[in-house]
């Protein structure tokens, strides 16, 4: 046998001894499950069949999230410029398609855009004066986020700002069909 | 499937987060290791543990008792880390950010860990590499899941073999 194939031999028993050494469990660093229960809470599926009140089900968790999707929709609105401005502001360049596929960033856009549709197909358009320039704001501030996501895909502070812009949008669409529904006109900023 | 693991699963599937807070415990370390081999990323990995974990809460209806219960999980658990892998494909050949070589650490600096090892071969090589040697998986079965030929897995599971013993002959 010549050295070289000896050495291999070798080198392949050492990684088998080596693979069959590795554990079959490794822990996380952190423990995953708070913040797994937060998202199994809300979700249907098994637990939303039947909810375990007493161990599983925490009704201030989800008041305590809209509290705080409320908060952070109050706080958008108060720093906000007055809604002056005309109807959507110039789109910056959107990534090519081609670098769209298959990411975080589409998932989100998919998801809300799916919805926002639905919501915005309820509204009254003799209202959209209203409510279109503020709505327009936010589709800008999506669309910058965007185009900093075609050069920095998958950065999750990005994403996080995509999904609370989103969510900003969606909150607002639902505060515009209830004030359109009991005949008011909801204006982004107005004092109560 | 031990009776303490079946009644787990019968309450979890009637909505009990304290039982399925219990099954996740035990199973939580069987699934980051797949995950963190295969994406070799602690937040990627920890991203396909919590989307295992809700399928898991979601398709509890669907499984069927007389299968193990640790097999079906980890069968998700695969799935949802080959899904995450094949997303971060498509980003790496748009970053560009596929090494085409085994970033070799020294042996006087490296972590001399064959986890630290894998974790660094190139994400193709360590897919291959982990699906192949780690979970059982055949060429065939790796080349469907990965969207790769089967030559190709060949190739890479070997490369990825060359590579771990270049690093461990030089230790």
């Amino acid at each position: 046998m010549h050295a070289d194939q000896h050495d291999t031999q070798i080198d392949d028993e050492a990684l088998d001894r080596a693979l069959q050494s590795l554990p079959a469990e490794l822990l996380p660093a952190r423990d995953l499950w708070p913040a797994l229960e937060e998202r199994l809470v809300g979700l249907p599926g098994s637990g939303g069949r039947r909810r375990n009140f007493s161990q599983g089900w925490r009704p201030w968790r989800e008041w305590r999230a809209w509290t705080v999707a409320a908060a952070a929709v109050l706080a958008a609105l108060w720093f906000m410029p007055s809604a002056q401005s005309p109807l959507p502001l110039p789109l910056p360049l959107q990534p090519p398609l081609s670098q769209q596929a298959m990411t975080a960033e589409m998932l989100l856009i998919q998801t809300y855009e799916q919805q926002k549709a639905q919501q915005l197909a309820t509204l009254t358009p003799s209202a959209a004066e209203s409510w279109a320039p503020y709505l327009g704001m936010l589709d800008a501030a999506v669309a910058q986020v965007r185009y900093a996501l075609s050069f920095y895909p998958e950065e999750p502070a990005l994403l996080k700002q995509l999904d609370k812009l989103y969510r900003q949008e969606l909150l607002y669409l639902q505060e515009v069909a209830l004030n359109d529904a009991i005949g008011g006109v909801f204006y982004p900023g107005a004092t109560p | 499937m031990s009776e303490a693991t079946a009644s787990l699963i019968a309450a979890a599937r009637e909505g009990d987060l304290n039982a399925f807070r219990q099954l996740h415990a035990h199973y939580i370390g069987r699934t980051h290791a797949l995950c963190l081999r295969l994406l070799a990323d602690r937040q990627r990995a920890e991203d396909a543990c919590q989307e295992t974990f809700i399928k898991v809460w979601q398709q509890l209806p669907e499984f069927r008792e007389e299968s193990s219960f640790s097999t079906w999980l980890h069968s998700i658990a695969t799935r949802t880390a080959i899904d995450l892998w094949r997303r971060d494909k498509g980003l790496r050949l748009i970053t560009g950010e596929e090494p085409d070589d085994f970033a070799a650490p020294q042996p006087a600096v490296m972590e001399r860990d064959i986890e630290q090892a894998i974790q660094r071969l190139p994400a193709q090589a360590r897919a291959v590499f982990v699906l192949f040697a780690l979970e059982g998986f055949t060429h065939q079965e790796i080349a469907d899941a990965l969207g790769i030929a089967e030559g190709s897995s060949k190739a890479h599971y070997h490369r990825a073999r060359q590579l771990l013993k270049e690093w461990l002959h030089a230790r």
